[in-house]
């Protein structure tokens, strides 16, 4: 079946979560939340469907081929339930794509075997002491009695008591240095007997059913060949298997907001207010609009990143960090003005819009889970001078591919992804392209588009400047708050390029040619780079407020695919 | 390209990298000790992408911030940038 097809057959089996007698619907999900449950009738669903088949290469029995695919499958899952999303999908889809990376025949099959088993593998990486810097991990996995002895600690980690296997992030060699930590993969059936010990929950704000625990390990032995791929090579690993996950993330967390948006839009439309309804107020529809503009970009961003990791895997480093930080932080302001929408009602734990404040919770980790922002932004500011020498204003763009969702792509090629992207950038490129692809006389609305791509590149000429010569001091973990800035100007950049170059390549779809929303995504984005409150064009906010009323009365995703739902609106 | 790297300038390399890493650690370059790796003066993973960064530049050869890991001292990266360079040119004669 085409990914088409199984996004259709996984909406069928999930079924209309609006829908109040629904086995699986929102009431459902949420009785789970509150008893801090992983929900166990959405587990059974996603189970029949054979989500983590979507996990793994077809080499090895699976259905992984597109990355850009497998982002709107997760929507819908992460449209209905975060915790499914996680504590089901995304913490066995980190772990795998550690073994795609970099493990060798037989580490493999036994994941994809456990994976089609519908069996559970967390990836533990976290360890209290050191947050995001990975490099002190301690937890050791160091040669002895014939195999390996495991000693130490990995705290708030998902599924870690309830799996079946744990990829660890170890270190195996005690020398400081890039060269010391390895993934190992520890499979539970056969441990020796008290060699592990696991830790009290974690209890959280949001994601309340996921099951964040902790282990302890003391001199627990495994066997010697339980290394993925070559020993001592785990941070690169990491640095490069975590650009598929860090873009994926963020890319199928959109779905949290399609139901966000989905719920603020209903209640706008029910609530009676001063004689009508709340929706009929100017500034309730803007704000509606502003959320649906914000999807859309966000939407755009994670899939052409997505297809960026098939068709550009060496500039990729740069490019997952930017999706991450720029999707978490339009999205999380995103809900943020929407639970205004809802005033009290998204204040409320049960009832038509209860759903919202579970949603709102569980969204918060895409700023901090799997890399802080700020570490994002530290993975591109060491890059910025090379970008900006090598590629800023030379580069040729990127292919037609990247923009288009019917393009071909080759399969994920884990093998390429790169720890830094060698000043490589096409993407902003594109910007250019924009430029000489829309004339100055046309009409009104492809002025402003030219309009706004010249505002991104006059951004990209000023970064240009600014970076080349960026001081080595402001390129290190001693940068100030101002080289900091630059990452994430940077990051608005490509965000821009990636909605531009959409439009471009799409002339010839009804919804994406047509470039309202494209102007609202981008006016919006501007907006938040100038630091003013966006407003945009009255016609442009009107078309997209009929296409937003559309698409709720239909069921429709607010995403760039308008692909069709399970039930449709209440 | 840099000047000649071999013969009496042999040392020419050695000392601009260690004058570089000494701007990225921010200490003086006569405190770099050419065999103890450069993790230890908090070169750290971040840092080491931007110095290779500069001696790709400075060289005009195509690394991988990897390189620094696996030799991860001046002495040791020293003789595989020479091993690097030396085989670039053999390509660019043959070329
Ligand atoms: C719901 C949930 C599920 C999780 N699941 C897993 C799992 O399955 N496996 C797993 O291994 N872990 C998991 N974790 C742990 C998660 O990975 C860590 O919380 C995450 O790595 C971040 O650590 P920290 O928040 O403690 O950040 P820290 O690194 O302690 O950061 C603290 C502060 O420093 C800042 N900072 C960090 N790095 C930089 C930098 N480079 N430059 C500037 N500022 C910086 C941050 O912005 C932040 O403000 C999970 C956590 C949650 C909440």
């Amino acid at each position: 079946m085409n990914a088409r097809g199984r996004m259709e057959k996984l909406e069928q089996s999930l079924g209309d979560p609006a829908d109040p007698g629904s086995p699986l619907g929102f009431a459902a999900i949420l009785a789970a939340d509150e008893r801090a449950e992983m929900f166990a009738e959405g587990e059974r669903a996603l189970d029949a469907y054979g989500l983590n088949a979507e996990f793994v290469p077809p080499e090895y029995g699976g259905r992984l081929t597109r990355l850009d695919d497998l982002a709107e499958i997760m929507q819908s899952v992460y449209r209905r339930d975060p915790c499914l999303g996680l504590g089901y999908g995304t913490s066995s889809f980190i772990a795998a794509v550690n073994v795609w990376t970099s493990a060798d025949d037989e580490h493999r099959r036994t994941v994809a075997g456990l994976l089609l088993g519908n069996r559970r593998v967390a990836s533990a990486y976290h360890e209290l002491a050191h947050g995001n810097d990975m490099g002190r991990t301690e937890f050791e996995a160091m040669p002895g009695r014939g195999g390996l002895v495991l000693n130490g600690r990995k705290e708030v980690v998902t599924n870690i008591q309830r799996a079946d296997a744990l990829v660890m992030f170890a270190r195996t060699d005690r020398r400081q240095g890039s060269r010391s930590h390895s993934q190992i993969l520890v499979e539970k059936e056969g441990l020796a007997e008290g060699g592990l010990r696991y830790l009290p929950r974690f209890p959280s704000v949001g994601m309340r059913g996921v099951q964040l625990g902790g282990v302890e390990f003391r001199d627990c032995l495994i066997p010697g060949d339980s290394v993925l791929g070559t020993a001592g090579h785990g941070l690169e690993v990491a640095m490069r298997s975590f650009q598929i996950t860090r873009t994926l993330l963020p890319a199928m967390m959109v779905g949290i907001l399609d139901t966000g948006l989905r719920t603020a839009v209903g209640h706008a439309l029910s609530r009676r207010l001063y004689g009508g309804v709340a929706a009929d107020l100017p500034e309730v529809r803007s704000t509606l609009v502003g959320a649906f503009a914000d999807l859309l970009a966000c939407d755009c961003f994670g899939l052409v990143c997505a297809r960026a990791l098939h068709l550009l895997p060496r500039q990729t480093s740069v490019l997952a960090a930017a999706a991450k930080y720029a999707m978490s932080g339009v999205m999380s302001e995103a809900m943020h003005r929407l639970s205004i929408v809802l005033g009290a009602q998204s204040y409320l734990r049960e009832g038509e819009n209860g759903i919202f404040q579970k949603l709102m919770r569980d969204l918060l980790p895409v700023g901090f889970g799997h890399a802080a922002r700020a570490a994002c932004q530290m993975t591109i500011l060491p890059q910025l001078p090379m970008l900006a020498r090598r590629s800023w204003s030379t580069a040729d763009p990127a292919p037609a591919g990247l923009f288009r969702q019917d393009a071909d792509l080759p399969p994920v090629p884990f093998a390429q992804l790169s720890v830094t992207a060698g000043g490589q950038d096409s993407l902003s490129a594109g910007l250019a392209g924009v430029l000489e692809a829309t004339s100055a006389g046309a009409d009104r609305d492809e002025r402003r588009v030219r309009d706004l791509a010249g505002r991104f590149l006059a951004e990209l000429r000023e970064l240009t400047e600014t970076c080349a010569d960026l001081p080595p001091g402001e390129r290190t973990f001693a940068a100030g708050s101002d080289a900091y800035d630059l990452a994430s100007r940077y990051t608005a950049v490509l965000m821009a390029a990636a909605c531009l170059e959409t439009w471009r390549h799409n002339r010839d779809d009804p919804f994406l040619g047509n470039p309202a929303w494209l102007i609202a995504a981008l006016g919006r984005h501007a907006g938040r780079l100038d630091g003013r409150t966006p407003e945009l064009p009255e016609d442009v906010e009107k078309t997209l407020y009929a296409e937003l009323l559309d698409r709720h009365e239909k069921g429709v995703s607010f995403g760039l695919s308008s692909r069709r739902f399970a039930g449709g609106s209440r | 390209m840099a000047e000649p790297l071999t013969g009496e300038s042999a040392d020419v390399l050695r000392t601009w990298l260690a004058e570089r890493i000494a701007v990225f650690v921010r200490r003086p370059a006569a405190e770099i000790d050419h065999d103890v790796p450069l993790g230890e003066y908090g070169l750290d993973s971040i840092a080491a992408v931007g110095f290779i960064a500069e001696v790709e530049d400075h060289l005009d050869l195509v690394l991988d911030p990897t390189v620094l890991w696996d030799h991860p001292t001046v002495n040791e990266l020293d003789a595989v940038l020479r091993e690097r360079i030396a085989s670039a040119s053999d390509v660019d004669e043959s070329a």
